[in-house]
């Protein structure tokens, strides 16, 4: 390897080969860089140079822990694998369908009267507007067939171009969506100073005008959440985005314009299936145990597993809430379990 | 030996391609930590990153079978999740004040010597100086030495990733080494000083 003769400093720095020498990441046997300097001792302050140089431009690590790329590897290998896509497939068709057919069934059988309120008005104001008065959760039907479950004493206006660029609605007070999808034109609900915005998903958004806080709670899906944009602040580019994933909300405080992630009052299982709950365990280890609640629940659970390596569980769960579990678990491990950032993350001691 | 593992890594893309868990799962082993290195340092949200690159794997798998057999498989999956991380954010952003692709990204590498300035508060004038010459490095910059140094790619794959020219890629990662050698001098009094 003659190249080297012609070597400037910058080409030494460079060089993956050279770099790996001055590193200590050459094999100890590999004396290349040795020999060469024997052969050419007129290159040693150039190689001194070069070195310091190497050392210097190093770039700082960021410390990714390995049990995140663990679980980040495991949570792929879940997602992608045949049986449980194609049933997971199956289960939303079948859902997705019933629900269909029971909006459909409804609004024939009821006919009521802000149905035809909609298309009528849709040709006559710049936003249609639905309200609740009534004593009973109102269902909607929209343009894009999704559909919007309406509490009593609540609003919702339909922006007139819906459909064309965005879907976009502005709702007060509180309503369940669920939102058909169509990546083409996102759906954006602007409710209590927030804006959440999803592609298709359902999700909970409860944002009555005398209330402190506006909650985002998302059932299936993804859905990110920001602050609705004020016209004083311009150049405010980069909003804090929130991304939810199911059993996540996210609250915002409107006074002090804050968003904080955080975990809904009682998870669901995310998909109802044999695997998902058969909650039975006989001196099970608790990583085990947790890394299948967090399956079922769609929720993440932080903590250390050669630390519960140790410790084992026998119970039967039943239906009982996810709080009500966890809390079982942590009595037998004398842990305890916090919720932050959408996430469970468990304190314990370790066992024996 | 360069021969030998690119036809180990052929072999588990073909593995791969025709639905080889076990392939798959040497894939996500061997890409999955560094790549997320790479989003983390583009992308400031790390769940962001995060959330991507799992998308991107579950997309490379589901699309498996008409998949390419890249070059490079490393280049392949770092252009590709490269791609994925702006396209995703730009769609977050979509309907909003979209930016300029290029000027959108950030990035986050920095040199052991920013650090130990930043850290130890260094007032000593040369020493500012040099902090202030190693701040001016452009994101690109930035990248393409991560890329060569950290990554260890060869400047024809960081030309594939970073959409630019052969050239174009050595000189970026050329100009950073030139403006860190004005002051090679006293980097290496530095480092002498933080070996310590």
């Amino acid at each position: 390897m003659n190249k080297f003769e012609d070597y400037q400093l910058e080409d030494f720095v460079q060089d993956l080969f050279f770099r790996k020498w001055v590193l200590g990441k050459l094999p100890p046997e590999n004396q290349f860089w040795e020999n060469w300097l024997k052969k050419y001792p007129k290159k040693r302050i150039l190689i001194e140079e070069a070195k310091s140089l190497v050392i210097a431009s190093q770039i700082e690590n960021i410390d990714i822990p390995k049990q995140q790329i663990q679980e980040g590897i495991s949570a792929i290998l879940y997602r992608t694998e045949t049986h449980s896509k194609s049933l997971h497939e199956q289960t939303w068709f079948r859902f997705a369908a019933s629900i269909a057919l029971v909006m459909l069934f409804t609004w024939i059988y009821t006919k009521s009267d802000f149905s035809k309120n909609i298309s009528e008005k849709d040709n006559l104001s710049k936003a249609t507007e639905t309200e609740n008065n009534g004593s009973q959760p109102l269902n909607l039907k929209l343009s894009d067939g999704s559909t919007v479950t309406l509490k009593k004493g609540s609003k919702l206006q339909v922006s007139n171009d819906f459909g064309l660029q965005t879907r976009t609605v502005f709702l007060t007070g509180e309503a369940f969506f669920e939102v058909q999808k169509d990546p083409q034109h996102p759906f954006l609900v602007y409710a209590g100073g927030i804006v959440t915005k999803v592609l298709g998903t359902s999700f909970n958004i409860r944002a009555y005008n005398n209330e402190a806080k506006t909650l985002v709670a998302v059932r299936t899906g993804r859905v990110t959440v920001y602050q609705e944009e004020k016209t004083n602040k311009r150049n405010q580019v980069h909003n804090e985005q929130i991304l939810l994933t199911p059993n996540q909300q996210v609250v915002f405080e409107k006074k002090e314009e804050k968003l904080v992630k955080t975990l809904v009052e009682s998870p669901v299982i995310l998909l109802p299936s044999a695997e998902n709950e058969n909650f039975e365990y006989d001196e099970t280890p608790i990583p085990k145990v947790l890394i299948q609640l967090e399956k079922a629940y769609g929720v993440k659970i932080i903590f250390d597993v050669e630390l519960l390596a140790n410790c084992n569980l026998t119970a039967t769960f039943g239906d009982e809430p996810l709080y009500d579990k966890m809390g079982i678990i942590c009595e037998t491990i004398q842990a305890r379990y916090e919720i932050a950032d959408g996430q469970i993350v468990i304190y314990a001691k370790g066992c024996r | 030996m360069q021969e030998y593992l690119s036809n180990t890594e052929n072999r588990t893309w073909q593995a791969f391609k025709l639905g080889d868990r076990k392939a798959f799962e040497k894939l996500l082993n061997q890409y999955y930590p560094v790549l997320l290195n790479y989003g983390q340092r583009l992308i400031r949200d790390n769940d962001f990153a995060q959330d991507c690159l799992q998308d991107f794997f579950i997309d490379l798998w589901n699309h498996r079978e008409n998949l390419d057999t890249p070059q490079s498989i490393k280049a392949y999956l770092f252009s590709s999740y490269r791609r994925a991380l702006f396209k995703e954010k730009t769609r977050n952003f979509w309907n909003r004040n979209v930016i300029e692709l290029n000027e959108e990204y950030e990035i986050e590498v920095q040199f052991n010597i920013e650090t130990y300035l930043i850290n130890n508060e260094i007032e000593h004038e040369t020493l500012l100086k040099l902090k202030y010459y190693l701040s001016t490095l452009s994101k690109r910059q930035r990248e393409a030495v991560y890329l060569r140094f950290n990554q260890e790619l060869e400047y024809e794959e960081i030309s594939q990733i970073m959409s630019i020219n052969h050239h174009s890629a050595i000189n970026l990662v050329y100009e950073a080494l030139k403006l860190l050698r004005k002051n090679w001098v006293m980097s290496f009094i530095i480092c002498l000083i933080t070996i310590q």
